[in-house]
């Protein structure tokens, strides 16, 4: 989109300001000249007022003359003395700037003089005609009022005041003076410097307003550019940060959106492939909502976020919009680079209970961890995050205090024994983690690992449970340890590097590292790569909760691993549903054909006990046969 | 008259900005047309000399009185040479002095200003057209 296409597109409100700008200038410009003309032409008037009060005053005398004589023309004209007095109270007006003073008097259509206050050439007889030539002159006398004369006819004449002499109402004459154009130029002069000022003042505003509305405009772009991820033009985070500081987020509804197996897209496709699912993933997302009231905002990868602006009536609500936008994108056919067509799916987090959040920061995260849900329960879904259903239900641990039980060191590694199935024999533990509260209750996984799901804490609590299992087997050498550790850890390289370097290899081999199924889906190849090096350093590798995911047999058996631990939930119903045995015997087929160990988790019965080594399953674990404990219970020697 | 005085307002407004030298050219111009009554006009004018000859179109001004129609002087001196040119004044004073002259076109107060003498219109046999009725006085003031 070119700059001026943008400008237009997404800028209305410069096109707005630059318009009002400019007009405002025109209305300026026009204000500034009417405005001066109106100052020069209070100025002219100002230097006329003085004279004119005199004349006025002179102009008095003679209709007290004239009502006493009875014709003033008259009596003027044959009175010299009298003349000649008038004439000298006549030169008290002369100033530089009123350059004649005289008094006319009307004979017929034409005016005559009858004083005159000048000398020289320029003093005019008695009786000697007056040449007016404006139409104004004789108006002014019919009208027998005070008038002024702006004269544009003559080089030396400014303006000339007319004062009418009345004696009975008749206009017997009148008494005239001219104001030069030296001072009416001077006049002008003075206002056209203060209009020449004024205009540079304009001039030199309109360049400050350009240079300051051009600086915004560019702002603006170089702002939407930093706010605006490149490959999907919504917003990023950037412009998250910048919205904290001008909205209330908690006004917003939250929802998170994943796409589905991306990283796998991207093995599969190329990233070019994913590049193009990103995008219409994105122009999808922003066709359902409304421009300027919701926003769009990609995180990072293939996570996005949505602000929507609370609406309950349809077909704004928030659920609504989200199912809008499942749909769009399940339904859309995302053509690829290389012509192929494919489907993908979201898994989306909602959270319309931001009011009751704390933070912004928390209600991000209740929308993650409904999104965790929705991935966690399968994907392609909506989960919504709710807090009392999730409070009673799962009873989850607040962030901070999970934070502060780790920081006061109330996390416990506890471990449950795993038996040979043939014979119950302890062959080895598990390792699990536990939270005490301060008033020594203990916390299972299920209250808090949610909570702090791909955060930091979640890398600590790896690394503690890690640096656990190194303690005790370092000091229990025959002793073997399984841990649980997430896919997504395994391509954080603090913790890998803890795995691979900082964890001897006699204590690498005691060690087994459970990797939950339903992480694994997407990266397969990168995570045999992983599975690769581990196995190399000596530990072994189990697939946890397996029979769960959407890992296929193929998959599994490229992995290379050491043990399949039969998911809970197929366990729990092995002995009552002949389907799921069904399922549970194939597993251990397929296991003991790649010359993978099986465990079967969550043996709660001597039934289920015998079922599963009826089937052949290698180890069983479960409560049957001993329940999760404190190191101490199983280790006593061992000193943390 | 009233064209005259059309004439002379629009000329004078038409000219305002222009300098009085030039409005004074114009009127000459326009005066010694109407008062000679030939097509081309000689003028005979020593206070300005030629200095106006680019704003006349329908006269030229001359060196010599004798060779002028119509002369217009600010002094008895001047009128040495004329014959029976038709003489005009610059200054009012001057009708008094100069029997021969018909009127006067002079500047007075900045403006311009035109009179004629009946009496001497007659002695000379000026006749004017009606447009000058206005600046036709019976006396000198």
């Amino acid at each position: 989109m070119t700059f001026f296409k943008l400008l237009i597109h997404r800028s209305s409100w410069i096109l707005g300001t630059l318009l009002l700008f400019l007009g405002s200038v025109i209305y300026f410009q026009f204000h500034m000249v009417s405005q001066t003309e109106k100052i020069s032409h209070q100025l002219i008037e100002t230097s006329l007022s003085e004279p004119s009060i005199m004349a006025e005053n002179i102009a008095h005398s003679l209709e007290v003359i004239g009502a006493k004589e009875g014709n003033l023309s008259e009596k003027l004209l044959n009175d010299s003395v009298l003349r000649d007095a008038v004439e000298s109270s006549m030169r008290v007006l002369k100033t530089p700037a009123i350059g004649y003073i005289y008094l006319l008097y009307p004979d017929g259509e034409t005016l005559r003089y009858l004083a005159d206050a000048s000398s020289g050439d320029e003093r005019a007889r008695p009786g000697q005609r007056f040449e007016a030539f404006d139409e104004e002159w004789m108006e002014s006398i019919r009208r027998g009022e005070v008038h002024n004369i702006y004269s544009s006819q003559f080089a030396s004449i400014g303006v000339t005041h007319i004062r009418p002499i009345k004696v009975d109402g008749k206009v017997q004459a009148v008494l005239v003076f001219d104001l030069m154009m030296q001072r009416v130029e001077a006049i002008d002069d003075m206002s056209a410097e203060l209009q020449q000022m004024m205009k540079i003042t304009i001039i030199v505003l309109t360049l400050i307003g350009v240079i300051v509305i051009l600086s915004a405009i560019r702002f603006y772009f170089i702002n939407s550019k930093l706010h605006t991820d490149p490959l999907t033009q919504v917003h990023n985070r950037n412009f998250l940060e910048d919205l904290r500081a001008s909205y209330n987020l908690l006004d917003f509804h939250i929802i998170s959106v994943d796409i589905d197996h991306f990283k796998k897209i991207n093995d599969t496709f190329g990233h070019d492939a994913g590049d193009v699912i990103l995008h219409n993933v994105a122009q999808i997302i922003l066709s359902h909502l409304r421009k300027r009231r919701d926003f769009v905002i990609r995180m990072g990868g293939e996570e996005f976020l949505l602000l929507i602006r609370p609406d309950t009536s349809a077909p704004f609500d928030t659920l609504s919009v989200a199912k809008r936008i499942h749909n769009a994108i399940y339904n859309s056919d995302m053509l690829l680079p290389n012509g192929e067509e494919i489907h993908v799916s979201v898994s989306m987090g909602v959270n319309v209970k931001t009011k009751n959040a704390a933070s912004f920061d928390d209600a991000l995260k209740q929308s993650d961890i409904a999104l965790y849900h929705a991935k966690h329960n399968g994907r392609n879904r909506i989960e919504q995050y709710e807090e009392r259903r999730i409070d009673q239900q799962v009873g989850l641990m607040k962030l901070i205090d999970v934070k502060e039980s780790f920081d006061e060191d109330r996390l416990v590694p506890f471990l449950q024994p795993i038996y040979h199935s043939d014979n119950c024999a302890l062959s080895h533990y598990e390792m699990l983690a536990r939270i005490r509260t301060r008033d020594g209750k203990i916390i299972t996984p299920n209250y808090f690992l949610p909570t702090i799901h791909s955060t930091l804490l979640e890398q600590r609590l790896t690394k503690r449970i890690i640096q656990s299992a190194n303690q005790i087997i370092t000091q229990s050498p025959d002793t073997t340890l399984s841990l649980n550790i997430s896919v997504g850890e395994l391509n954080d390289n603090s913790i890998l590097d803890i795995l691979l370097h900082e964890i001897s290899d006699s204590v690498a081999t005691q060690m087994c590292l459970e990797l939950l199924e339903t992480d694994m889906a997407d990266d397969f190849v990168q995570l045999g790569m992983r599975v690769q090096e581990l196995k190399e350093k000596g530990y072994r590798i189990a697939i946890d909760d397996f029979g769960t995911g959407y890992s296929n047999f193929i998959n599994i058996a490229q992995l290379n691993i050491d043990y399949l631990k039969i998911d809970g939930s197929l366990i729990r119903q092995v002995e009552s549903n002949v389907r799921t045995a069904t399922i549970v015997e194939a597993i251990q087929v397929f296991s003991e054909k790649l010359g993978i160990m099986t465990v079967a988790e969550f043996v709660s019965s001597d039934e289920i006990l015998h079922c599963i080594q009826s089937i052949g399953i290698n180890y069983v674990q479960g409560y049957v046969l001993g329940k999760p404990a404190p190191v101490d219970e199983y280790l006593p020697n061992i000193a943390f | 008259m009233r064209r005259f005085l059309l004439y002379f307002t629009l000329a004078a407004n038409l000219l305002a900005l222009e300098s009085d030298l030039k409005l004074h050219a114009k009127m000459m111009d326009k005066l010694a047309v109407d008062l000679v009554n030939k097509e081309r006009v000689k003028i005979y004018d020593p206070t300005y000399g030629r200095s106006y000859d680019s704003y006349l179109s329908q006269s030229d001004t001359v060196h010599e009185c004798s060779d002028a129609d119509i002369a217009i002087v600010s002094s008895i001196n001047q009128i040495q040479g004329c014959k029976n040119q038709i003489i005009l004044v610059t200054k009012y004073s001057l009708l008094n002095e100069l029997s021969e002259a018909i009127g006067a076109f002079y500047w007075q107060k900045g403006r311009p200003n035109l009179v004629f003498i009946r009496s001497r219109l007659a002695e000379k046999k000026v006749r004017l057209n009606n447009e000058y009725a206005k600046h036709i006085d019976e006396r000198i003031y």
